[in-house]
């Protein structure tokens, strides 16, 4: 008995120990403060000699999860995995996305972008994505404080990432924007029998610009 | 004994799997930063920076030159090459973190950073307006041995409007200033499309005062102030008054300033308001008191 007690206490330890490395920033108040208040007109005005200094607007940008790992791919089962990006900005901002190319793996190729149940989806236009026969890489965005845009207003509906190695336009996550927003994104991934197996992997951009 | 280690060890195997997947957590201060300068003295602006979550990060920082969206919503668009004032410009940008110079900048948990930007322009070169970003961008995660991942990289970005040499001429006009020639009730919005002419970006700001049919002033409200950069337009936005009642012809008539010392722009319009419910809900009153009387006649007539 008294080793299992030790066992517990030891394998707790080493679970503290790793939370310390592994855990998510709890949320203070329920979003975050900017620093230092945040304000249109310029902060701070400094005459240095002839040139003059003018400073506008703070912002704060999350990512919930900075990697989405789907692990080993099996042909014809479908992989959701999700993230939540959260922005708050005293001046207009947008928030564009891009991949830098499609999930690829030297020694097995692309796994490429997802053109839905129908075939039609692109960087540019979403469409429903359902059947497990519709292969791919896409994304979905949900708004839970914000506007995803036009594109995802069906739960089922997706959209390729904009891939930089072909200069596809980017997606606009948030376009237009001030003040809080919060997006869950949803990324699926499909594969086919004739996919060959490996590891695919891409980098994924997600770029806070405010507005001038 | 050998069972209660046997299950020691497996509890041990329970142990949650690290992930590499960590949050990323950034406050960034200030948005936007605007320069006038002929150079004769070294600007150093500043870039607060702070990392808000529980373990350490590192940004590498690259210079980005930007053009004005045309969609003329003050969207800056990043440019994939840049020329050869732009290349000039940067050579003689130096980004100091803690008296050093970097390319990147690291930040332990919860730290907070100044991240200077050292302008040292020299006199040749070419004087005239330069616009770029100061894009912070978070390294990718490594590579997961025998899985398929997105690894995501945060970017961030500090615009900066510089105006470099004597600044020229200050001209600019009012592309369109228009609302709907015909409301029924508040508020109104007003679209603003401004166009700099001018060699160099100005910060143009105004107000919209609204006067009624007997030329009483019965609204005035400010304009954002809004940045247009050189040779470019803008719409100026959040142009709305907010009153709710409205009767009659209005005249609205734009001032906007491109500078503290001018030039100033004017433009006016007319709109006419009529408040069509009311007027509906009117006619069916009298239409009803009319056909209750019509009622009440035709009744004497027959007694």
């Amino acid at each position: 008995m008294g080793l299992i007690k030790v066992g517990l206490v030891f394998f707790l330890f080493l679970s503290a120990f790793d939370q310390k490395t592994n855990a998510q920033t709890p949320m203070e108040g329920g979003f975050y403060k900017i620093e230092p208040s945040a304000s249109d007109l310029p902060e701070v005005e400094r005459a240095i000699n002839s040139s003059v200094v003018k400073s506008y607007g703070s912002y704060s940008f999350n990512i919930s999860e900075s990697q989405i790992d789907f692990g080993k791919i099996v042909p014809t089962n479908p992989l959701t995995r999700k993230n939540t990006i959260k922005t708050n900005s005293s001046t207009k901002y947008f928030l564009k996305a891009y991949e830098n190319h499609q999930l690829l793996s030297p020694k097995s190729g692309v796994i490429p972008d997802a053109t839905c149940d129908s075939g039609t989806c692109s960087e540019q236009t979403s469409s429903i994505w359902k059947s497990i026969l519709a292969y791919g890489f896409g994304f979905h965005c949900k708004n839970t404080e914000g506007n995803c845009g036009q594109e995802f207003l069906t739960p089922d509906s997706y959209i390729q990432f904009a891939d930089k190695s072909k200069n596809e336009p980017y997606n606009y996550f948030l376009s237009d924007v001030t003040g809080k927003n919060q997006l869950e994104i949803t990324y699926k991934l499909n594969i086919s029998s004739k996919q060959k197996p490996g590891s695919y992997s891409n980098n994924l951009t997600l770029l806070f610009l405010p507005s001038y | 004994m050998k069972k209660l280690i046997i299950l020691f060890f497996f509890l041990l195997a329970l142990k949650p799997n690290n992930a590499y997947a960590v949050p990323l957590d950034i406050s960034l201060s200030p948005a936007l930063i605007t320069i006038k300068t002929d150079g004769k003295d070294e600007s150093t602006p500043k870039i607060y920076i702070q990392n808000k979550t529980t373990h350490n990060v590192s940004y590498d920082i690259s210079l980005v030159p930007f053009q004005p969206s045309t969609l003329k919503n003050g969207e800056p668009i990043l440019q994939d090459s840049i020329d050869k004032d732009y290349n000039d410009l940067f050579q003689n940008i130096i980004i100091i973190d803690d008296n050093s110079p970097v390319t990147k900048v690291d930040l332990a948990p919860q730290q907070k950073k100044v991240i200077k930007l050292a302008l040292d322009l020299p006199t040749t070169l070419k004087k005239r307006d330069y616009y770029f970003s100061v894009i912070f961008t978070s390294s990718a995660e490594n590579k997961i041995e025998n899985s398929t991942a997105t690894n995501i990289n945060q970017a961030l970005g500090v615009n900066i409007l510089l105006s470099y040499g004597q600044q020229g001429q200050i001209q600019g006009e009012i592309k369109e200033f228009s609302a709907s020639s015909f409301v029924n009730k508040g508020p109104v919005s007003f679209k603003i499309d401004l166009k700099n002419n001018s060699n160099n970006f100005v910060t143009a700001s105004g107000n919209i005062l609204i006067k009624n049919m007997f030329g009483q002033a019965v609204g005035n409200f400010d304009l954002k102030p809004t940045n247009v950069l050189a040779n470019s337009q803008r719409i100026i936005e959040n142009s709305v008054w907010n009153e709710k009642f409205l009767l009659g012809l209005y005249s609205a008539k734009v001032e906007i300033s491109l500078s503290p010392s001018g030039p100033i722009l004017t433009k006016q319009i007319n709109f006419f308001a009529f408040p069509l419910e009311y007027i509906v809900f009117l006619i069916i009153i009298v239409s009803f008191i009319y056909y209750v009387r019509l009622r009440l006649k035709k009744k004497q007539t027959e007694n």
